[in-house]
């Protein structure tokens, strides 16, 4: 039985009067990639900085590699990775000069620090663009140098948040297959992003979440279940749609 | 990990060209300007060295008695009287090897100078002057003692002769006081604007906050376990040794283009700059820990330097003399020029001491004010 990496316990998180996430449970296993959708607003952001203790939660318990966050998770944050939203690099440093800074920050240092980063450049392409200066790069190499950073220090839980908005199908692509290697690899993943395909032929288990609450967790085909008969070949955004309505979203999240 | 951080912090600082040369250029523009138009005013005191006069003295005259004294007394003052005939003389004035000459007699004398305003000549004409009006009302007295009160003349005439140096003595007293040497213009501010360039400096800290602020790294930095001192020298140590760099270049190319002199205690100089730069360092960092706007820690800083550059920097004897001496001592820039100026004009200075403890100050309150903040951020 494969052990839980991730245990969300009950946890909300208010805003003065406004609950942007609503009682929270789930559990991420190791070895799984977890799919987190949801519309604007739904509260995926709010929980992601929870799991990464950007943020305190209001109520509730997060363990995260058996450690309770309240007490700090200061001894398993080498374990965790976050490839976030934006495109946080230094855009004045070379491409090997990000990942020697982020992966530094871990503690790896000399040699191994050496090969971490061209591990990194090599398994998300840039090999070859390693003395590139970033602000030189397309947004595909960009999100692709995202990724490296986050990957470095050779995290057991990596989080993706969104991690590929406004680039092109071909890096997109090369982006969800490296996914699917880190997974391969050992690695247990938390997807979240707008693109239902991705999540359809990504993810293990899906968790949909609408005004802060999660209102369905299965497999995909599970959760086609909850809105069609059996045996339906429904896609995922149509069941998306069916649970959380048509109307536009124009909520406001606290973001990474 | 600090060491990743203070590398890759500095490539970050030096990286950002425009306010890299900003930084190196600046102060040596400042220094041209401003030691140009400010040279009269701070050239107000000119140093002579010794110049020569020639002179004859008409065969047969009775001055030649006395002159000997003449050239001993403007001797003492710097002026070498040399004997030289008319032709000789006009030709040494004309080749530039004497400032003046002088022809005497007993009834009249004549002064050749070149024309236009020259010092020397100017001053050893009234000198002379002087000194003749003095010798012919002296001659006019024996003149009239010899024509009325003859015993009188003979006894005066008698003392002068056996008078010898030792009795004659000045009768005015010369007290020559102990000033601060004035620096020149192009040193005076040579060193102040590299002294005011240098609060400049944490627009570097200013700029890597803002960027990782931008760039959500600082989100990123979080998710690791590097403490907050770490983050602070980070940025503090990265923003020292590139302002130093840049200060260092400023003082190098003033140094070589301009000939700003920083006088024989230049070691002791450097320490005073190499403690400012940290100071500001600290202290810009700090800012940066406390207020999340990189424009209003810019304006605090900008308009700060500038305003206790004015009222603690300049040559404010003239120009700011309406504001307090308890306002202008409040200005770091007050005690830190006056301590690099004195150093270079007189290798000491009254105020180093206020100086070290002044920037020791700074320093240490500025870190211990962003640690605290830091780690009240982190536990809360």
């Amino acid at each position: 039985m494969k052990k839980t990496i991730l245990k969300l316990d009950g946890i909300t998180k208010k805003y003065d009067q406004n609950t942007v996430v609503d009682h929270i449970s789930l559990e991420i296993k190791q070895g799984e990639i977890f799919g987190l959708l949801g519309p604007n607003g739904a509260g995926k952001s709010t929980t992601i900085n929870m799991i990464c203790s950007m943020i305190k939660q209001s109520a509730g318990d997060i363990s995260l590699f058996g450690q309770d966050n309240r007490k700090g998770i200061s001894e398993v944050k080498h374990k965790l990775g976050l490839v976030p939203q934006e495109i946080a690099v230094h855009e004045n440093l070379k491409a090997w000069e990000n990942i020697e800074f982020f992966a530094g920050l871990y503690g790896i240092k000399g040699k191994a620090l050496k090969k971490a980063i061209d591990e990194a450049l090599d398994f998300v392409g840039l090999t070859e663009n390693k003395n590139g200066y970033v602000k030189t790069f397309s947004g595909g190499m960009k999100r692709r140098l995202n990724i490296a950073c986050a990957i470095a220090h050779h995290p057991e839980l990596m989080i993706f948040d969104e991690p590929t908005v406004a680039i092109d199908p071909q890096s997109r692509n090369f982006i969800l297959e490296k996914i699917r290697a880190m997974n391969r690899a050992g690695a247990t993943i938390i997807y979240t992003s707008h693109y239902m395909e991705e999540v359809e032929v990504l993810c293990d288990r899906i968790a949909i979440m609408d005004k802060g609450k999660v209102i369905a967790l299965g497999t995909k085909e599970e959760l086609v279940s909850l809105v069609a008969p059996e045996g339906s070949d429904m896609s995922l955004e149509e069941v998306f749609l069916k649970l959380t309505g048509k109307n536009l979203r124009d909520y406001r999240e606290e973001g990474l | 990990m600090l060491l990743t951080l203070i590398k890759n912090n500095a490539k970050l600082i030096i990286r950002n060209r425009i306010s890299f040369m900003f930084m190196c250029v600046f102060p040596v523009i400042l220094i041209l300007i401003l030691s140009s138009a400010f040279s009269s005013m701070l050239g107000k005191t000119v140093e002579l060295g010794t110049f020569s006069v020639g002179y004859s003295i008409e065969e047969g005259s009775n001055l030649a008695n006395y002159f000997s004294s003449f050239k001993k007394q403007f001797e003492a003052n710097g002026m070498i009287l040399k004997p030289m005939d008319q032709k000789d003389g006009v030709e040494a004035l004309l080749n530039g090897e004497i400032v003046s000459y002088l022809t005497l007699s007993d009834d009249k004398y004549t002064l050749y100078n070149e024309e236009g305003i020259h010092i020397d000549a100017m001053i050893f004409e009234s000198s002379f002057k002087g000194g003749m009006h003095l010798y012919d009302g002296f001659k006019t007295m024996m003149a009239y003692m010899v024509q009325n009160e003859t015993s009188y003349a003979d006894k005066i005439a008698e003392r002068i002769k056996s008078f010898d140096d030792k009795q004659q003595t000045n009768l005015i007293k010369t007290e020559r006081l102990e000033v601060d040497p004035v620096p020149k213009a192009q040193d005076y501010y040579g060193i102040v604007q590299i002294i005011f360039i240098i609060w400049f400096g944490v627009s570097s800290a200013v700029g890597l906050a803002e960027a990782e602020r931008k760039n959500k790294i600082s989100e990123r930095i979080r998710l690791t376990n590097v403490k907050p001192i770490t983050l602070f020298l980070g940025r503090f140590i990265s923003n020292t040794a590139a302002t130093c760099l840049q200060v260092g270049i400023a003082i190098g190319v003033s140094t070589a283009l301009l000939k700003v002199n920083w006088g024989e205690q230049f070691l002791l100089s450097a320490s005073v700059l190499l403690l400012e730069v940290i100071a500001t360092s600290a202290f810009g960092t700090m800012l940066t820990v406390m207020i999340k706007s990189s424009t209003i820690i810019n304006m605090f800083m900008y308009v700060g330097a500038f305003v206790f550059g004015f009222i603690g920097g300049s040559f404010q004897t003239y120009m700011y003399n309406f504001i307090s001496e308890d306002i202008v001592r409040l200005s770091p820039l007050y005690y830190l020029n006056r301590t690099l100026i004195e150093l270079s004009t007189k290798g000491s200075s009254n105020y180093l001491g206020t100086t070290l403890v002044m920037l020791l100050v700074i320093t240490i309150s500025s870190i211990a004010i962003a640690l605290t903040s830091l780690y009240i951020r982190r536990e809360a």
